[in-house]
Order: C-alpha cells, then sequence, then structure tokens
C-alpha cells in the first residue's frame, strides 16, 4: 500500500493528516476514494475535532489486524484501555461518529463498552447518565417495576 | 453545542446497544421510560436480539421434584451456553418458578417452552420469567390429550396443537397477548393416529412418532403454517414407543429415526464415563458433535453430566454441571434454547 497522505478536515476546522491505509478504515472515506482517487483533502460535517481525533486513534491502532492471538489479545486490552478514558457524553459522541464515518469496528466496542455500563445500573441511574426523560406516571413505574421485580433482585437460587 | 444523550441516538443504534444487554438487564431496562420499554417490545428488537443470542445457544434444563402424582409442581430452570467452556459455568441462569404445569415440557423454541399439565398449558420464557396461559381447552372428562408447540414463521406467531386420544379430536390454539383471539379451534384430519413420542420442530414443522390405526409406526408431519398433517412411513421393522425421541441429527430428522431403528454407533469408553446412568442421545450441537444427557426420570440427585462425542475423531468429552438442583429431583434436558423478548 502507498503511503499517500490524506487530509481530514472537521467540522469546527481542524485537520488531521493521516496515511491512505488508516483514513480507509473510515468507510465513508474509504468510499470516497474510490469514487475519484485524485481526493487528498476531505471534509467530514458531521464530527468535531476532538471526536474526529480519537477515531483517528482508533484506526491508526487497528490499522493491520493480525490473525495471531498474540496481536488479538493485545488489540483487546488497547481497546478496552481506550474505552476507559471516556466518560459516557464522550462515549455517546463516538459512536455517533462511528456511525457516520462507518468505522464498524469501533462502533461495536462502544455498543458494547455502553451496554455493559447500563447492565450495571439501576433505572434511575440510567435515566440521570443517559437523559433519558422518565415519561411513566407514579402507577404506571410501580405497576412496571412489579412487573420486573426480579430483575432488581439477587440471583434466584434454588430452596437448599 | 448539541447536548447528546441516549436519545439523540439513531433507534437502530439504541437497539444495537440494548440488544447487548443480558434478558435480567433488559427487564430492568423497561422501568427506565415507556420509550425504551416500547423498543424492547418491538418486533424489530426482538428480531434482532434473537439473532444475537441464536449465535450462542443454550443448554436448557427443567427439574422438578419427583411428585409423579402432581400435574403441577415447583420448577427450576437453569441454563448454560451449549458450546462455550466451563459448561456449568458460562452464562449461567436460573429461575424458579412455583406451581407450573409440568406433565409435558415441549423442546425451546425461539426462547419459549410449552408446559402441558392435565389439561391446563401454559406457555414461558424461562429466561424473562415471563408466562401466557392458554384459554382452557374442552375434552371429554378423563381424556388424556397431547400437546405440540411450534412457530409459524408466516404470521409471526406460536401455536399450539392439542389432539385427545380417545375421541382423536385435534385442536390448535393460537398464542395471541388478548385473551379474546386466544382460543381452541378444532381441526380436520382424517387419518386418525395415536401420538406416542414428544414433538420436535424444525423448519416450520413439527414432526413426532405416532401409530396409525392399523398399529403400524409412523412419523406425523404437521406444517405449523399451513395447518396439514402428512404421514411419512417407515420400515416394517421400525416399532415406536414412548421411550423414542425424535432428535436433530445434522439438520436431518428423519434420518435420524432411521438411525435409532437402524445403525448403531459404537462410542469408546462409554460405560467408564456413564457409570450406569442413563444417557439419552439429545441431537447434534453446532460443533457437529452427539450431545447426551440423562432424561427424566433417569437422574436423581449426583452429580449431573452432559456428554459430547465426536463421531470423527472418537473423542468423548464429559461435562458435569454444578450448583444445579438439590436430590430427588427428575431432570430434562433440551438443546438449542436461546434468550429472546418474546412474552415481554
Amino acid at each position: 500500500m502507498s503511503s499517500n497522505k490524506i487530509v481530514l478536515t472537521s467540522s469546527d476546522g481542524e485537520s488531521f493528516e493521516v496515511e491512505e491505509v488508516v483514513a480507509r478504515k473510515l468507510q465513508i472515506v474509504g468510499h470516497m476514494l474510490e469514487d475519484d482517487c485524485v481526493i487528498n483533502e476531505i471534509p467530514l460535517q458531521n464530527v468535531t475535532g476532538d471526536i474526529l481525533s480519537m477515531v483517528i486513534e482508533y484506526c491508526k491502532t487497528h490499522v493491520d489486524e493480525e490473525e495471531s492471538e498474540e496481536a488479538q489479545t493485545k488489540l483487546k486490552t488497547w481497546d478496552e484501555e481506550f474505552m476507559k478514558k471516556f466518560d459516557i457524553k464522550t462515549l455517546l459522541q463516538i459512536i455517533l461518529a462511528a456511525n457516520y464515518l462507518n468505522v464498524k469496528g469501533l462502533l461495536d466496542l462502544v455498543s458494547q463498552t455502553i451496554a455493559d455500563t447500563i447492565k450495571d445500573y439501576t433505572p434511575e441511574q440510567i435515566r440521570e447518565v443517559f437523559g433519558v426523560e422518565n415519561d411513566y406516571t407514579e402507577e404506571e413505574e410501580a405497576e412496571v417495576r412489579k412487573e420486573n421485580a426480579w430483575a432488581f433482585d439477587e440471583a434466584d437460587t434454588p430452596k437448599p | 453545542m448539541v447536548k447528546t444523550s441516549f436519545e439523540t441516538l439513531p433507534l437502530d443504534m439504541q437497539m444495537e446497544i440494548l440488544s447487548r444487554l443480558p434478558l435480567k438487564s433488559l427487564m430492568g431496562c423497561m422501568c427506565v421510560s415507556k420509550k425504551w420499554a416500547s423498543i424492547i417490545r418491538s418486533k424489530a428488537f426482538r428480531d434482532h436480539y434473537l439473532s444475537r443470542s441464536m449465535t450462542r445457544p443454550r443448554v436448557l434444563f427443567v427439574a422438578n421434584h419427583r411428585e409423579f402424582h402432581k400435574f403441577t409442581s415447583e420448577a427450576f430452570f437453569y441454563s448454560v451456553y451449549q458450546e462455550e467452556e466451563p459448561l456449568w459455568l458460562s452464562g449461567k441462569q436460573q429461575m424458579r418458578s412455583e406451581e407450573v404445569p409440568l406433565l409435558k415440557v415441549s423442546q425451546p423454541i425461539l426462547g419459549l417452552i410449552c408446559q402441558q399439565g392435565n389439561t391446563k398449558i401454559v406457555i414461558c420464557n424461562p429466561g424473562s420469567k415471563n408466562c401466557r396461559t392458554l384459554p382452557q381447552i374442552k375434552v371429554p372428562k378423563g381424556a388424556s390429550m397431547t400437546s405440540f408447540f411450534g412457530y409459524d414463521k408466516d404470521k409471526d406467531v406460536f401455536k399450539v396443537l392439542c389432539i385427545t386420544k380417545a375421541t382423536k379430536e385435534y385442536q390448535v390454539c393460537t398464542v395471541r397477548s388478548d385473551e379474546e383471539s386466544s382460543f381452541w379451534r378444532p381441526i380436520r384430519y382424517e387419518h386418525d393416529h395415536a401420538p406416542v413420542t414428544e414433538g420436535l420442530f424444525k423448519g416450520g414443522v413439527l414432526y413426532y412418532g405416532a401409530l396409525s390405526t392399523s398399529d403400524k409406526s409412523v412419523v406425523m408431519s404437521f406444517n405449523v403454517s399451513s395447518e396439514e398433517f402428512s404421514v411419512i412411513e417407515l420400515p416394517n421393522e421400525v416399532k415406536i414407543d414412548h421411550h423414542w425421541t425424535l432428535v436433530n441429527y445434522k439438520g436431518d430428522i428423519e434420518g435420524r429415526c432411521w438411525k435409532l431403528g437402524g445403525d448403531r454407533i459404537e462410542i469408546p469408553h462409554w460405560t467408564k464415563t456413564v457409570d450406569n446412568k442413563k444417557f439419552y442421545f439429545k441431537g447434534t450441537i453446532g460443533t457437529g458433535e452427539l450431545a447426551f444427557a440423562p432424561e427424566r426420570g433417569t437422574w436423581f440427585g449426583g452429580p449431573l453430566f452432559v456428554l459430547y462425542y465426536d463421531e470423527a475423531s472418537t473423542n468423548l468429552r464429559s461435562f458435569e454441571i454444578k450448583g444445579m438442583v438439590p436430590q430427588n429431583h427428575s431432570v430434562r434436558t433440551f438443546l438449542d434454547h436461546v434468550d429472546s423478548t418474546w412474552l415481554m
């Protein structure tokens, strides 16, 4: 692969010069390059510079995905550490960017990270952290909680 | 800058995230908001969730206390991922349920099982603990009936077929959420037969071993969508009785019947491994291995095992299922159970 450089520009005017192989990890860019191979500067309107830089960091690390188990384990560890850097608001922005830029691996990674967070939260915590409006009336909420009461219990165990 | 919240994500991304949650967490999420609950209850989400969980099928154990005289009893459901080790711990789920009908328990289909008592039939999702009792079926007093559970892909509904042996009545009930449209309706079939084995549902069709009026063994098939029966003839030497189980053998059903009646497979180290316990062939799993497990009435305490046998390498693997149930319980084992949001 040639070491062609491509400049990606964010919605707030920040520019990133990356190698073409890295830029191609963003499938939106990959498609543009297929349509017209002389492009070397690409404006990306739906993503800000701070988020784009993180997407690029992910793509750089995942640029050559080796099959070997060792390489896979190393990448997995990197992914975990990478995800720890962000709060939920940033994760939500990254997932939107990953969707717009069409980076499948990052989309999966952030989806799983957000799901893992939700898994350990109570409904109140979910509403607060994810900015979800509670549209239940008090009675309705009591009812739905009753229906799903076991979700809040410890694991069922057989009687001794 | 625009405020980013979960709800600013496109719906398909919201579903993608929620589909990665275990059922128990999803139940909690139903309490977050009406909107979340309606996403989780939607058909699109159900399909998405199923397609993900079907990549990780489970072995399901249904255990109940040995009370043969009772049609209902307390049951204990336990499941683990079928193809991930350590088997007894991978994706462990358990649920206890009081007073459920347990005379007959169907194979799990898309995460649901059908439990029959004397004439009471309950559809249950053991992963989410949701149950639905079907309307009371009308059968002559004291008549024994047999139920079979299937899924109609065309209409995206579950159906139960009931056959009353003495009066040769065939009735079907479509499982629906509103009680008014859930009722038993008779269907006509001219060739009387008496079901003998449990049902096996595969590819839109229910199969079960039966005896024809001339006492000949046959396999009946019932197309769950069109509600039409047909007969699969068996060689004369094959005599089906209630010890028989139809299983999914590498995607082939009839093939397994011949196999049971005909070829024998010699499995090395079998006697040493099973140690006088009775194991039954339950079908093939995703790795192509043959799975064996104790069947109802043959296991009453002590460690519970499942066995996987690879025909090509003749390797027999034995897995102990730890932390299951106390003594004096009878266990039924099913393959290919999945987590699903049906009935939630």
